[in-house]
């Protein structure tokens, strides 16, 4: 069997990463074998140090969890001073995330990083787009087509890595974002981000997260990320794509590849089961052998009904 | 680390509150103030739930938990034999203190944070609580749990004994060299005007429990730290509250 797939000019050994934010790279080093995993996706870093939003930062829900971290971090040099000295040696691609609130923050920070030797030890970058921005009344940057192909171009003369963008689903038609991403010259576009929501404490009268709004993620939003998945492939057969949204099992995994995706990004289901991910790859394997399919590759947008000649 | 708990025992101790005891094979000897991430039902989608140490004895392990949530309503029905994923030990634990005299200081399920305390401190030493409580009905099973190695100050919200002011006062007498608490803001905040050093454990909605997340701040005089990582357990100095 084979379960590797070539993403965006990026080979893995198998289609599952973690999505950025959910895994610590020293945290959940004593759960799992890094090198069992497809790649591995850093939390996202910015161009200066950020603290982060007060607590509470998190909220259960039915089916998944709000969240309203503020992507905390000490800024790009972590990258290099902390994540790539623990990566070496470790036989596994590293993805580093890039956050911004304004324009110019993205390529700045790609520019200092790649100016230091260490980030040969970057495989490729993940640019998150679904941050506000700062410079135009908070609009996430992400929401908008012709913001999206600003910042993809801007960091695209500064690297010849893979740039995987990372899309909001707080957008009308994702396709649209999808297509500026990869005519700006993303390698592929991780679908999706967390979804605008909030919870209310009755007995507190109040909402639970400290900055009233937060991400939603987990298995509740999952079907409705299938969906974009397989629009976004339908529209654009040819964009590589990185689902992440709900997956709990290899059953999910192999929907998302059906619908286009060709590798995949647990999230939700680390902060449950820290060794949730080589667990997923082991179920997906056994329902390849259950339905006679050898090769990832073959699943991909397997689904979509083939176009009449 | 991951282990496999089999429930032994699961009962309630009075409407609110309960015991469930573990058999956890492997199971690293906790410190007080540390805690366990525990798979509450078999359903492997929903978020573990952090419960502080209350008792252990070797591989035998006791939580005390109040059913608040869908997670904790799940807890109720455990039986004996059934199998229970958790985490432990998870956290930093209260740091070893030789006071010879110390008080602890708590409230309801908040109470289960100084289980172990008789084998914290050191041998001899004059352990204090002051728990409160809404009523001595509400009391009486949860003070029975502590009826050795501790000194009993119940104090109540219905005669008015358990206002902070009230409790500060009744700390103070006790003359203590060291003093703990847990949860409430209200207390820490009161506490911190003792003369001696002030230990917290503190609670926060949390994820993951190892960090990953950093969904359980608190904000403290070093930025932001993490209570599931970088705490549970404070010095009352630290934590901006």
């Amino acid at each position: 069997m084979n379960v590797s797939v070539s993403v965006g000019g990026l080979t893995l050994r198998n289609p599952i990463m973690n999505a950025s934010g959910t895994l610590g790279l020293e945290e959940n080093q004593e759960y799992i074998d890094y090198s069992s995993l497809g790649a591995i996706v850093a939390k996202s870093v910015t161009l200066n140090p950020r603290r982060g939003n007060p607590a509470p930062r998190v909220c259960e829900t039915e089916a998944g969890m709000l969240n309203c971290v503020g992507i905390p971090n000490e800024g790009y040099r972590k990258t290099l001073d902390h994540d790539l000295p623990v990566m070496r040696g470790l036989d596994v691609p590293f993805i580093v995330s890039v956050a911004g609130n304004k324009e110019s923050e993205f390529a700045d920070c790609i520019r200092l990083l790649e100016a230091e030797p260490a980030a040969a030890g970057i495989a490729a970058y993940e640019i998150n787009v679904s941050c506000p921005n700062l410079e135009h009344g908070g609009r996430v940057f992400g929401a908008d087509p012709e913001m999206t192909r600003h910042i993809v171009a801007s960091v695209r003369s500064l690297t010849d890595r893979p740039l995987f963008v990372k899309l909001t689903p707080n957008v009308t038609d994702i396709t649209a974002i999808a297509a500026a991403a990869s005519e700006a010259g993303g390698n592929a576009v991780t679908v999706c981000n967390t979804f605008l929501a909030m919870a209310i404490d009755p007995i507190a009268r109040k909402p639970i997260l400290s900055n009233t709004f937060g991400g939603l993620s987990g298995p509740a939003i999952r079907p409705i990320v299938l969906r974009m998945v397989w629009q976004i492939h339908a529209a654009l057969p040819y964009l590589p794509i990185i689902a992440s949204g709900g997956i709990t099992c290899g059953r999910d995994v192999a929907e998302y590849l059906m619908a286009g995706a060709s590798a995949v990004q647990v999230g939700y289901q680390n902060f449950c089961e820290p060794d949730a991910m080589p667990a997923i790859l082991s179920q997906l394997e056994a329902l390849m052998t259950r339905i006679g399919i050898n090769s990832v590759e073959e699943m991909i947008g397997c689904a979509h009904p083939v176009p009449a000649k | 680390m991951l282990f496999d708990g089999t429930v032994l025992e699961n009962r309630p101790l009075t409407e609110d509150y309960n015991l469930l005891t573990l058999q956890v094979p492997g199971l690293p000897q906790g410190v007080m103030g540390q805690f366990v991430e525990l798979r509450t039902s078999d359903q492997k989608q929903m978020l573990r739930r952090p419960f502080t140490v209350f008792r252990q004895d070797g591989e035998r392990l006791t939580l005390l938990y109040k059913v608040i949530g869908t997670a904790t309503h799940f807890l109720l029905s455990a039986v004996p034999g059934q199998h229970m994923s958790l985490m432990a030990m998870l956290g930093n634990g209260f740091a070893p203190d030789h006071a010879a005299r110390t008080v602890l200081v708590g409230r309801g399920v908040g109470l289960a944070t100084f289980g172990l305390a008789p084998c914290f401190f050191r041998p001899g030493a004059a352990v204090h609580l002051v728990a409160s409580f809404r009523s001595p009905e509400a009391a009486a099973p949860l003070l029975s749990l502590f009826s050795q190695g501790y000194q009993l100050h119940p104090v109540y919200d219905s005669d008015g004994s358990s206002a902070p002011n009230r409790v500060l006062e009744l700390v103070r007498s006790l003359a203590p060299q060291s003093c703990y608490t847990c949860g409430s803001h209200r207390l820490l905040k009161c506490l911190r005007e003792l003369p001696c050093p002030v230990y917290v454990s503190l609670e926060e909605r949390m994820a993951c429990g190892i960090g990953s997340c950093q969904g359980c701040v608190v904000d403290t005089i070093h930025g932001y730290r993490r209570v599931c990582k970088d705490g549970p357990c404070f010095s009352a100095k630290e934590v901006l509250i």
